[in-house]
């Protein structure tokens, strides 16, 4: 497929992201509202410069068949061109190159994508997920996500061998991250240790609490254009998407496919091609991180090791702020939060932070650019539905 | 996980016009799955197209109910209507003609599960008209 990011005809100008919360009592439009608020600062742009939008589903507004339109009036946007994207934490990655695409097309010229929810106000409970969930899942004794990463997680053992040291040690590596970011939710900026995690209430074997993202309150975004007209605003520090791959419904005609393949074995070499790039010419890794082993079996299908070698990779890589491979750096979603469904954004707005060299206390220096990743969905019983990589770079 | 209410029966599916099929089966102790008329490949959980063509050309067979365990989890944290079941073991089972269930595992404590394991189906009646399916060990 071709790669129109490529010759770098859009950039990202701004971000925005509040402070992930447990219970705001805020709905989406309030966070979006803030985010949309920082961005306008920083760049001296009105509302009314802003002509796309581009939002994902959150799990607060589920129910709302307007939400998109709702999300306009509440911001006082007149969008000439709006994207509802409802792959899950692949959304807001998703949304730049929708958003590119629109932009390269004519479609709009100031994109605003934004990604808020507010999960850990109203639970998950009123969604209608609808389908196999309610008829195949639940009645089973399905409690969550927590049960699909057990069985991949017992199926990754008995395959490659599950090292929970290796995962420990990314639970560590990410808390150190979340201490030096004022975005991440408050009741995670204390320090952890391996044996805290070992230690960590068992949820569904051998997932432990520190496993997985807790789910709350909050909001992300960015401010999209052509390249020409950033620079035609006087704008330099820029962040642009060079190369994109997505996947959904990753190799459906498989009734008993292996479950620790994901649809990153597709889009992580195909993102590598599009780019001309490999592995070894990624500055930094920011990859969604709903549970920890998703980590790793992204780092051995994307390609930084091979499959079975994700725990000596993890061991034998310094993923700090400072080593060779940065990864994570504000904490991810596991260490900062995840608000809802908008959580992909988490990943994704601390490297183009990092990216505008405005990570205080844990700014990596050099990197020229970063791989962003999004997982979307839990399906029945297979790996997750939804899988996207983009690589950014600075200006 | 925050939905969890005390002491609430387990879910009864609601059947599709779709599943009903299966369901009707279920009552009456069998099994049965959508099958792709040309590979022979069975596809669980139903849908509306038979995957290998995109058309609605499956035909519902009757299976053995039999299959081997390929993965399961000690679940400690019970989704809601299984608090009183913790902990309990979900079980992936592929089932010797192909296609794949998601269910409880039945009659077996989880120091006897071994990989590979055959298991059979067993049903559980929540109520007049649905039966929901379980494995346990078949000795």
């Amino acid at each position: 497929m071709d790669n129109f990011l490529r010759d770098k005809p859009v950039a990202i100008i701004a971000y925005g992201e509040v402070q992930n919360q447990r219970r705001s009592g805020k709905r989406p439009y309030e966070f979006a509202a803030e985010v949309m608020g920082q961005m306008l600062e920083k760049t001296g742009l009105k509302n009314s410069d802003i002509d796309g939008l581009a939002t994902h589903m959150p799990t607060a507004e589920a129910g709302n068949t307007f939400y998109t339109n709702t999300m306009a009036d509440n911001l006082g946007l007149q969008p000439r061109w709006t994207q509802l994207t409802d792959i899950g934490g692949c959304s807001p990655v998703g949304n730049i190159t929708r958003a590119a695409a629109a932009i390269v097309t004519g479609q709009c010229e100031m994109a605003l994508c934004v990604a808020a929810d507010s999960t850990g106000t109203t639970g998950i409970g009123h969604r209608r997920l609808g389908g196999y969930r309610q008829e195949f899942m639940e009645p089973i004794g399905f409690q969550g996500p927590p049960v699909a990463f057990g069985l991949l997680s017992h199926a990754y053992d008995q395959k490659y061998g599950l090292n929970l040291e290796a995962l420990g040690h990314l639970a560590v590596m990410q808390r150190n991250g979340a201490l030096v970011n004022d975005n991440a939710i408050e009741q995670f900026r204390k320090p952890i240790t391996v044996q805290d995690y070992m230690d960590s209430r068992v949820i569904a074997e051998p997932i432990r609490l520190l496993d997985c993202v807790m789910r709350c309150d909050g909001g992300n975004g960015l401010l999209i254009t052509s390249t020409e007209r950033a620079k035609a605003m006087g704008l330099d520090n820029l962040v642009y998407p060079v190369a994109y791959s997505e996947i959904t419904n990753f190799e459906p005609d498989d009734p008993n496919p292996d479950v620790t393949e994901t649809g990153f074995a597709t889009v992580g070499p195909d993102v590598f091609t599009k780019a001309g790039m490999s592995p070894d010419d990624i500055d930094m890794f920011h990859p969604y991180d709903d549970f920890l082993i998703a980590m790793m079996l992204q780092m051995e299908q994307i390609g930084f090791c091979g499959r079975g070698e994700g725990s000596d990779f993890i061991l034998g890589t310094d993923m700090s702020p400072t080593g060779t491979l940065p990864v994570n750096t504000g904490g991810g979603q596991i260490s900062a939060g995840q608000p809802g469904l908008g959580g992909g954004g988490v990943n994704l707005t601390e490297a183009i932070r990092q990216l505008m060299g405005e990570a205080t206390g844990r700014q990596v220096t050099d990197a020229k650019n970063a791989l962003v990743t999004g997982i979307g969905v839990i399906p029945y019983f297979r790996n997750w539905g939804s899988s996207n990589c983009m690589i950014l770079e600075g200006a | 996980m925050a939905d969890e209410k005390p002491n609430q029966p387990p879910p009864i599916p609601s059947p599709s016009p779709v599943s009903q099929p299966m369901w009707d089966a279920a009552k009456e102790g069998k099994l049965v799955l959508q099958v792709d008329p040309g590979s022979g490949k069975a596809q669980f959980w139903p849908r509306p197209v038979n995957v290998q063509t995109g058309k609605a050309d499956y035909e519902w067979r009757e299976v053995s109910g039999k299959g081997t365990l390929s993965a399961w989890t000690k679940v400690h944290v019970p989704a809601p209507g299984f608090a009183d079941r913790v902990p309990y073991i979900l079980g992936s089972v592929d089932l010797t003609e192909g296609g794949r269930v998601v269910a409880q595992l039945v009659n077996i404590e989880d120091d006897a599960l071994t990989p590979g394991m055959a298991v059979k189906v067993s049903w559980e009646k929540r109520s007049e008209d649905i039966s929901v399916y379980q494995f346990e060990p078949d000795d």
